[in-house]
C-alpha cells in the first residue's frame, strides 16, 4: 500500500521530465524519496528524477516498493491540475495507480514493471565545468537555437559559458559571463549536443528555476534542474555529438 | 526555387503545373462497358479527403498485365517506362473514407483487387473519360481516368491466407504492416492494402500518396528500434548505383545510427529547370517527427538503408547522396528511390578506412561540384550513453 499527497506540480513536472524521453517507467517508492530513471530507446539520453520524503505532504508506504506507469497518461492527467492544488496518489493493489484531486480521482492501470525496458545504468562522469544558471535563460537560448540549426556546442572557459548554433547563414552566440550565472568555476569545457534532444529536455523547466550544467570536453552533459520550488530534482544526462574521422 | 519544393502541387498559383503539362497521354480507349484486367493496382486520390476518388487501374495497353505494376521488369527508359503507363487508367468513384469500416460492393471489390498477388479481370460501366495523364512525384504515373458507376470481378483474384488473417486480426495498423512485412510482402504490396483500408482498429481509406511515405515510414521507424542496440560498424563503407537519371551514393560510416539525405537536382533536371538545386534533410536514433522537406523521397530512400543495418545487425551513420540528372524527364513515382537505393545497397560496396577516402571516391561520379553539396553534410556522429559506461 502506498499512500501520497504532494503539489500537484511535482507530479507534473516528474511526469512532464519522463515523457521526454518514454512512455513508460519504473517508479520507485523508497524509505526516503520517490525515485526514476530511464534511458531512450537509441541509448543517447538518460532522465532521472527525486523528490524527498521531507518534500511531500504525506507519504505512508508500508515497503519499499516499485511500480510500472504509463507516465504519458499520467502526465495527461497531471496537466489538469490546478496551480497550488495538492494531489493523492494511491496504490492499494498491485494493478492500479489511484490519482486524486480537487474532487475527481482517476484509475489508472499500473504496468508490470518487469515488462518495461531494464533500467540504465547511471554513467560515472567526471566533468570539469560546473555552470548554474536561471533555467529560463537556458530555455531561450535553446529556442533560438532550434529555428537555425539542429545541433549546439556548449563551452566553457575563463571567460564565461557559451551556447553556440551555426545555421546555413546566421550564427547564434549565447554568452553568459561569470557576474551573469550562480555559480561558475570557470574550467574549460566543449561538447556538441543534438537540440532534439534539449529542446524536450527544457520544457520540464521554467524562469526561476535553478539549473546545473556539468559540462566536459566531448563527454556527456549532465543538467541538473531544480524545478517545482526546489521540490523535485530532474536530471538529464545526453551524449554528445563528435566530429566523424 | 519553387518547382522544386512543390513538384506539381500548384504552389506557383497557376491552375495546371507546366512542367507536369508538358506529358500526355497517348490514344487509349475505354468503351462505356468494358473488361479489363488490372495487374492488380488500385488508385486512391488525395482530392476532396475525406470525400476522395478511388478505383481500380486497368490496363489498356497490350502488354502482359502484371507489367505494369513490376518496376523490376520495367524498361531502364524513363520514356518508355512513361509510355508503358500510359497503358493504364485510373478508374474511380467516390467514396468517404470512412466507408472501409462498412464497405459496400465496389469497395469490397476493391479490397479483393489490392490483395490479390495476380491480376485480376474487372467488368465495369464507365463514362466521363478524362485525358489528362496523373505524374506526381510520390505515385507512379497513369494515363487517363473515367468514373466508374459500378465494377465487377470476373476473375478469380489469387489472395494470399496471410492477408485476410491480418486483416481480419484486431490489431493496430503499424502491427499489421509489420506483420506482412516480415512475411515477405513487398513494400508496394503493403502500400496497396494499407490505401484500401483493410489494415487497422480504424479502417480508413488512405490516398496511395499517403499510404506509400506511411508504409516506408512505418517499417523503418520500427526496424531503427532494433538497429539502436547493435554494435558500429568498423569501416566506412560506399554504396553506389544510378537508373533513370537518378544516382545515388552511400556511405555507412562507424557511428550510432543517424541518417541524412542530401538531393542534388542539377540544372535542367525535372523539378528545377533553371539552376542546380540542392536539399538536405536528417535525422538520429530517435524518431522523426516533422515531415521531411524532401517529402516522401527522403522516407524512400531511408528505408532501404534501414533494411540493410538490419540485415547486418550493425548500426551507423549513413549518408546517401542523391543527384538527378536530366536524364530525370517524367517524375516516374518515389518507387525509382526506394529501388534504386535498394539496388546500392545490394551492390558489392567499395571498402575505406575513412569518411573521407570513401567521399574522395563519391565525389568522382557525381557531376556537381563537391563545395556545393559537402556544406550540406553533417559530420558529426551521435554518441551512445553506453559508450561512457
Amino acid at each position: 500500500m502506498i499512500d501520497v499527497i504532494m503539489d500537484g506540480d511535482i507530479l507534473k513536472s516528474i511526469t512532464r521530465a519522463m515523457v521526454a524521453l518514454v512512455s513508460e517507467a519504473r517508479f520507485h517508492f523508497m524509505d526516503d524519496r520517490i525515485h526514476s530513471r530511464a534511458v531512450d530507446p537509441a541509448n543517447v539520453a538518460m532522465v532521472i528524477f527525486d523528490v524527498s520524503r521531507e518534500n511531500l505532504e504525506a507519504y505512508s508506504i508500508d515497503e519499499e516498493k516499485t511500480v510500472g506507469v504509463d507516465v504519458n497518461r499520467i502526465y495527461d492527467i497531471a496537466k489538469s491540475i490546478k496551480k497550488n492544488e495538492l494531489v493523492e496518489l494511491k496504490v492499494e493493489d498491485e494493478a492500479t495507480l489511484r490519482v486524486k484531486f480537487g474532487s475527481v480521482e482517476y484509475s489508472v492501470s499500473l504496468i508490470d514493471p518487469s515488462a518495461i525496458r531494464k533500467e540504465p545504468k547511471i554513467p560515472n562522469l567526471e566533468l570539469p565545468a560546473k555552470i548554474v544558471l536561471d533555467a529560463g535563460e537556458f530555455k531561450k537560448a535553446i529556442a533560438a537555437a532550434d529555428r537555425i540549426s539542429d545541433h549546439v556546442i556548449f563551452r566553457s572557459d575563463s571567460t564565461g559559458f557559451y551556447i553556440e548554433a551555426e545555421g546555413d547563414v546566421d550564427r547564434i552566440v549565447f554568452h553568459m559571463s561569470e557576474a551573469d550565472l550562480i555559480e561558475f568555476n570557470r574550467a574549460e569545457a566543449r561538447s556538441m549536443f543534438s537540440i532534439e534532444y534539449l529542446k524536450e529536455f527544457i520544457k520540464v523547466a521554467g524562469t526561476g528555476d535553478m539549473l546545473t550544467v556539468h559540462l566536459g570536453t566531448n563527454y556527456p552533459v549532465r543538467l541538473v534542474f531544480d524545478v517545482s520550488g526546489g521540490k523535485a530534482r530532474v536530471e538529464y544526462i545526453l551524449a554528445p555529438r563528435i566530429e566523424a574521422e | 526555387m519553387l518547382c522544386v519544393k512543390c513538384k506539381g502541387r500548384l504552389y506557383c498559383g497557376k491552375s495546371s503545373c507546366p512542367i507536369l503539362d508538358s506529358f500526355y497521354s497517348r490514344s487509349y480507349q475505354i468503351r462505356e462497358m468494358d473488361e479489363r484486367p488490372t495487374p492488380p493496382s488500385v488508385f486512391v486520390g488525395r482530392t476532396g479527403y475525406p470525400k476522395i476518388y478511388a478505383g481500380p487501374m486497368l490496363v489498356l495497353g497490350d502488354q502482359n498485365p502484371e507489367i505494369y505494376e513490376n518496376p523490376s521488369a520495367f524498361s531502364s527508359s524513363v520514356e518508355e517506362v512513361l509510355s508503358l503507363r500510359m497503358g493504364l487508367a485510373r478508374t474511380y468513384r467516390i467514396f468517404t473514407v470512412e466507408s472501409a469500416k462498412n464497405p459496400d460492393r465496389n469497395l469490397s471489390a476493391l479490397q479483393e483487387i489490392a490483395s490479390s498477388i495476380r491480376f485480376v479481370d474487372v467488368e465495369g460501366e464507365y463514362d466521363r473519360i478524362i485525358r489528362k495523364p496523373s505524374l506526381d512525384d510520390i505515385t507512379m504515373p497513369s494515363g487517363i481516368s473515367a468514373v466508374f458507376r459500378k465494377v465487377r470481378i470476373v476473375s478469380n483474384p489469387k489472395i494470399p491466407q496471410k492477408v485476410e488473417k491480418v486483416s481480419e486480426d484486431e490489431i493496430r495498423a503499424v502491427d499489421g504492416v509489420m506483420n506482412l512485412y516480415i512475411s515477405g510482402f513487398s513494400t508496394s504490396y503493403i502500400q496497396r492494402v494499407f490505401s484500401v483500408g483493410m489494415l487497422g482498429m480504424e479502417r480508413k481509406l488512405v490516398p496511395t500518396r499517403w499510404s506509400i511515405t506511411a508504409v516506408h515510414d512505418i517499417i523503418a521507424e520500427t526496424l531503427k528500434k532494433e538497429i539502436v542496440n547493435f554494435d558500429s560498424i568498423n569501416e566506412v563503407l560506399l554504396f553506389s548505383y544510378q537508373h533513370y537519371g537518378n544516382h545515388f551514393e552511400v556511405i555507412l560510416y562507424p557511428s550510432s545510427y543517424s541518417f541524412q539525405l542530401v538531393e542534388i537536382w542539377i540544372e535542367k533536371s525535372l523539378w528545377s529547370p533553371e539552376r542546380t538545386w540542392i536539399g538536405s534533410d536528417r535525422e538520429t536514433a530517435g524518431r522523426k517527427k516533422e515531415y521531411s522537406d524532401l517529402s516522401g523521397g527522403y522516407y524512400a530512400a531511408r528505408l532501404p538503408v534501414v533494411e540493410h543495418l538490419h540485415r547486418m545487425r550493425r548500426q551507423a551513420g549513413v549518408i546517401v547522396l542523391r543527384e538527378i540528372l536530366p536524364e530525370y524527364t517524367a517524375p516516374l513515382g518515389v518507387w525509382v528511390v526506394e529501388e534504386g537505393v535498394r539496388k546500392a545497397m545490394n551492390s558489392k560496396p567499395e571498402r575505406f578506412h575513412s569518411l573521407d577516402d570513401a567521399l574522395n571516391t563519391a565525389e568522382r561520379r557525381i557531376k556537381t561540384r563537391r563545395d556545393r553539396w559537402e556544406k550540406h553534410i553533417q559530420l558529426y556522429q551521435q554518441m551512445s550513453l553506453k559508450q561512457f559506461l
